[in-house]
């Protein structure tokens, strides 16, 4: 009796947070692989969440894992082409990405996409933006380099130079789901609560008896 | 026969007189930034348009705006220089300026702009409008209610995005970081088409008192673009050709509400 209690006020105290914050994915791709994150409106990371990745155009089912405790999830590009990525929070809450060919490709180092870019102003764009430490580096702003190899090596250059902004921004981020002083005091309020609910029910069982 | 004529001219003369009148008195400044997207979805282009301007949103008149001192964005905490990347663009003759911006990452995207001191004759003071602009990507909303530090600012208590028609709008009025009891706050609705029509000129722009606390309420009326400008006296004076003059500062914030379409 105790035991069924706790559970179903411990499941409502979980459930209240998924229900209030709709679950969202977003994915990039960058150094050969795809990086997904997924989580809810207030920032927090939705963990060990199932996240499914299909090719974007005949629908096949390619592969699928897990969430970390961050709510992050990365793989080997698979193949390139559109891929769409699923997440399957608890309570059966989903939400999709979709990364286009375009992005997949960029990600491998194809000279390529250069020219399959979609417009002329986004090309502009990434370039003006190479300054800006936020965010992943794109490869899209090396493609008018002529040697592969030296595609790389700048690559690799800007992955050193941005790591520790990136830790930052995980930090901030990690700092960000931490519990404030009101959301424990509510916590410990609870745990006050569902004791005097156990308390009564304890008293009321044993009470007939005597 | 003569004084009745006598009588028109007098009555047309107090006319043009009170028209002048209020010319200079009704039109209410206001710093801008507006994007062309403020809740960026993942079918939605990452690619957003900001153009920034000073005018009379609701009669649509522009005033000349020299190259900010400061534009940029503020995404979880961290700022980011955008002053580079303006492009001056001249609408109805007027300097307004304008950039791109792709949106990379989930979370809020605070824009804000600086501009240069302008010197209003008719007011004899310099004028300034800290502005800012916030923008949600891809439904992670954090960060909407970071101060970015400026000067002044309204630190909104209402997520200013995601807003329907008739909703109530909350902010706090803030001077170097101090809130400021009954501050003056003016409303101005972004009239872009020139449709919405007024009967009196206090309809053009709205005016509302914080309370103590700095705490401001306004309900928006209709759809589009609202701006709220609280406005007060910086401490400091500044030199018009030699001789100390006012300054006005003001926080300005520009929101987005949505009809609701069934």
């Amino acid at each position: 009796m105790r035991n069924t209690i706790t559970g179903i006020f411990l499941l409502l105290l979980f459930s209240g947070n998924v229900l209030a914050h709709k679950v969202s994915i977003f994915a990039y791709a960058e150094n050969g692989k795809i990086f997904t994150e997924s989580y809810f409106s207030d920032g927090k990371g939705s963990m060990n969440s199932v996240v499914e990745v299909f090719d974007g155009k005949n629908k096949k089912l390619l592969l699928t894992g897990k969430t970390n405790k961050t709510g992050e999830f990365s793989f080997k590009i698979p193949q390139v082409t559109a891929l769409r990525i699923v997440v399957t929070a608890s309570m059966g809450h989903k939400n999709e990405y979709v990364l286009s060919e375009d992005e997949v490709r960029a990600a491998l180092g194809s000279i390529k996409t250069a020219n399959n870019f979609p417009s002329k102003v986004s090309s502009k764009i990434s370039s003006k933006n190479t300054k800006r430490e936020e965010g992943p580096p794109s490869l899209k702003e090396t493609t008018p380099i002529e040697s592969h190899e030296l595609e790389l090596i700048v690559e690799r250059g800007i992955q050193k130079k941005i790591a520790p902004v990136m830790k930052k921004l995980m930090k901030m981020e990690e700092e960000m789901n931490k519990p404030n002083i009101s959301e424990i005091l509510g916590g410990i309020g609870y745990i006050f609560g569902l004791m005097g609910i156990v308390t009564y029910f304890k008293y009321k069982l044993k009470k007939p008896k005597e | 026969m003569i004084k009745k004529e006598m009588t028109v001219v007098k009555s047309l003369t107090l006319a043009v007189v009170f028209l002048l009148g209020s010319l200079g008195i009704v039109s209410a400044h206001f710093g801008m930034v507006i994007p062309s997207d403020d809740m960026v979805t993942k079918s939605d282009n990452k690619i957003i348009r900001l153009k920034t301007m000073f005018m009379h949103p609701m009669e649509g008149h522009y005033m000349n705006m020299v190259k900010p001192a400061r534009f940029g964005v503020m995404i979880k905490g961290k700022k980011q220089d955008l002053l580079h990347t303006l492009k001056e663009k001249k609408t109805d003759g007027f300097s307004t300026w304008e950039t791109t911006y792709k949106i990379r990452r989930p979370g809020d995207y605070i824009f804000y702009v600086e501009p240069k001191p302008y010197w209003e004759q008719s007011e004899d003071c310099f004028i300034i409008h800290y502005t800012k602009v916030i923008v949600n990507s891809l439904g992670m909303e954090v960060g909407w209610d970071d101060e970015v530090g400026l000067r002044t600012e309204i630190v909104p208590l209402t997520r200013p995005y995601g807003l329907w028609t008739g909703n109530v709008f909350r902010g706090i009025v803030k001077v170097a970081g101090e809130v400021v009891p009954y501050a003056e706050v003016e409303v101005e609705y972004y009239n872009q088409d020139g449709k919405v029509k007024w009967t009196a000129d206090p309809m053009i722009t709205q005016v509302i008192k914080a309370d103590k606390n700095g705490l401001f309420t306004y309900a928006m009326p209709k759809a589009g673009w609202w701006g709220f400008a609280a406005l007060n006296e910086d401490k400091n004076k500044m030199k018009y050709k030699g001789e100390d003059k006012s300054v006005e500062i003001g926080a300005v914030l520009w929101i987005k509400t949505d009809d609701m379409i069934r």
